[in-house]
């Protein structure tokens, strides 16, 4: 199939506007402040190469947004050149869960549990506005933000994001596994004493 | 009985190459492996493609005019926003994400100007209601839709963090225009 004809015009990444980036470097310093003192050598660094470039996703999918995983995840915009290929339908098996389409109240204890069951190293990524923040649901049946039950690694807004934006989300996310280094007293930590991040400015 | 019989040919006994399960596996494979090995090619001297993928960090699909990605504001030549903050933005957003406090600039011509334009951009649903609510084309949709984060407070875009020089958005201020039928730029400001 010639590319032309499957309607596509492919743009080379050096046509690419700049003038919006200028938010990158905010992400990239939330990186850089880190946390815990760590102890750096070769074995995290390998040890994160391996993790970030073959993730097990677990598709924690409720709504329309599971339309737009399934494009992700289809011939056009490959997950699987990201390493992100298989999902594992059950959490004891996956790496990676991706929280895709709106929580309700009533599946919040449910997607607690799910992610309680995943095994260590496990990421968690809020794909699409309803998980963010809860997107056009302000209202009492929709979790606002899946971060108030449980912690998020990764936020990829949109409504549906753009298979684009779910790809920059896992670069982003495999960017951040690579940084990760065991604390310096080598103990994990256990899931009460994660922090849940804090969400300085309430808004509507 | 009546109707026609046909009689088909079953072949049932497997020939010597059939039973030797290998050779079939090659030939299976073989088409397999042709796809492969043309699209590995159409990679990596980027001529003939035939395959479907877009290598998406080096290559991005080129999406038409109407495309809605990240809802920005129009930067004039002197740096400030074109919009007055009458707030039809803030009161056609479906999810309540924009956030205007206006203030007033004295004996300008235009007296209004936003004196903080929050999005939060984690609500947003990029449904393009704002820029088709917006009196005065000084909030559009851009095409960046590349805003993943590593915390909520990334995505709570602030005035500054939302402008955007006009020239780089002249494509879609142009596309509107035909879209809504306008004869005319709006009025420029004298400030």
């Amino acid at each position: 199939m010639e590319p032309s004809q499957t309607g596509v015009t492919r743009i080379a990444a050096s046509e690419r506007g700049k003038a919006l980036r200028s938010r990158e470097p905010r992400a990239l310093e939330f990186l850089r402040q880190g946390g815990d003192s760590f102890l750096t050598s070769k074995v995290d660094a390998v040890l994160n190469w391996s993790r970030k470039y073959s993730m097990f996703l677990y598709p924690f999918v409720t709504a329309c947004c599971g339309m737009e995983f399934m494009s992700v995840a289809g011939p056009r915009y490959d997950l699987d050149r990201f390493g992100c290929a298989l999902p594992r339908f059950s959490p004891r098996q996956s790496d990676l869960m991706m929280v895709v389409g709106t929580i309700t109240h009533r599946q919040g204890p449910i997607l607690r549990k799910v992610y309680e069951q995943m095994a260590e190293p496990k990421w968690v990524m809020a794909f699409g506005a309803c998980t963010c923040s809860g997107g056009p649901y302000n209202n009492y049946a929709t979790v606002q933000g899946i971060d108030t039950i449980i912690p998020v690694d990764i936020y990829i807004p949109g409504c549906p994001p753009r298979p684009e934006a779910v790809l920059d989300g896992v670069m982003k996310l495999q960017a951040r596994v690579q940084a990760e280094r065991v604390p310096a007293d080598g103990r994990h930590k256990e899931i009460s004493e994660l922090e849940m991040p804090v969400i300085e400015k309430p808004v509507a | 009985m009546p109707g026609n019989v046909i009689t088909v040919k079953r072949h049932e006994k497997l020939g010597l190459l059939e039973r030797l399960y290998l050779p079939m596996i090659v030939q299976g494979l073989f088409v397999t492996s042709l796809h492969f090995f043309r699209n590995l090619r159409g990679f990596v001297t980027g001529h003939n493609r035939t395959d479907f993928v877009v290598q998406y960090p080096e290559e991005i699909v080129d999406h038409p005019d109407a495309f809605r990605g990240m809802p920005v504001l129009v930067q004039l030549d002197n740096g400030q926003p074109r919009c007055v903050a009458c707030g039809l933005c803030e009161f056609a957003c479906p999810t309540d994400c924009i956030s205007i406090v206006p203030g007033e600039i004295e004996g300008a011509r235009i007296e209004r100007y936003p004196e903080a334009f929050d999005i939060d951009m984690s609500r947003c649903m990029f449904c393009g209601l704002c820029e088709e609510a917006c009196p005065e084309e000084a909030i559009v949709m851009s095409r960046e839709v590349e805003l993943a984060a590593y915390d909520r407070g990334s995505l709570h875009f602030e005035k500054e963090q939302l402008l955007v020089p006009e020239n780089l958005l002249k494509r879609r201020l142009d596309f509107l225009r035909g879209e809504y039928d306008r004869e005319h730029e709006p009025a420029e400001r004298a400030d």
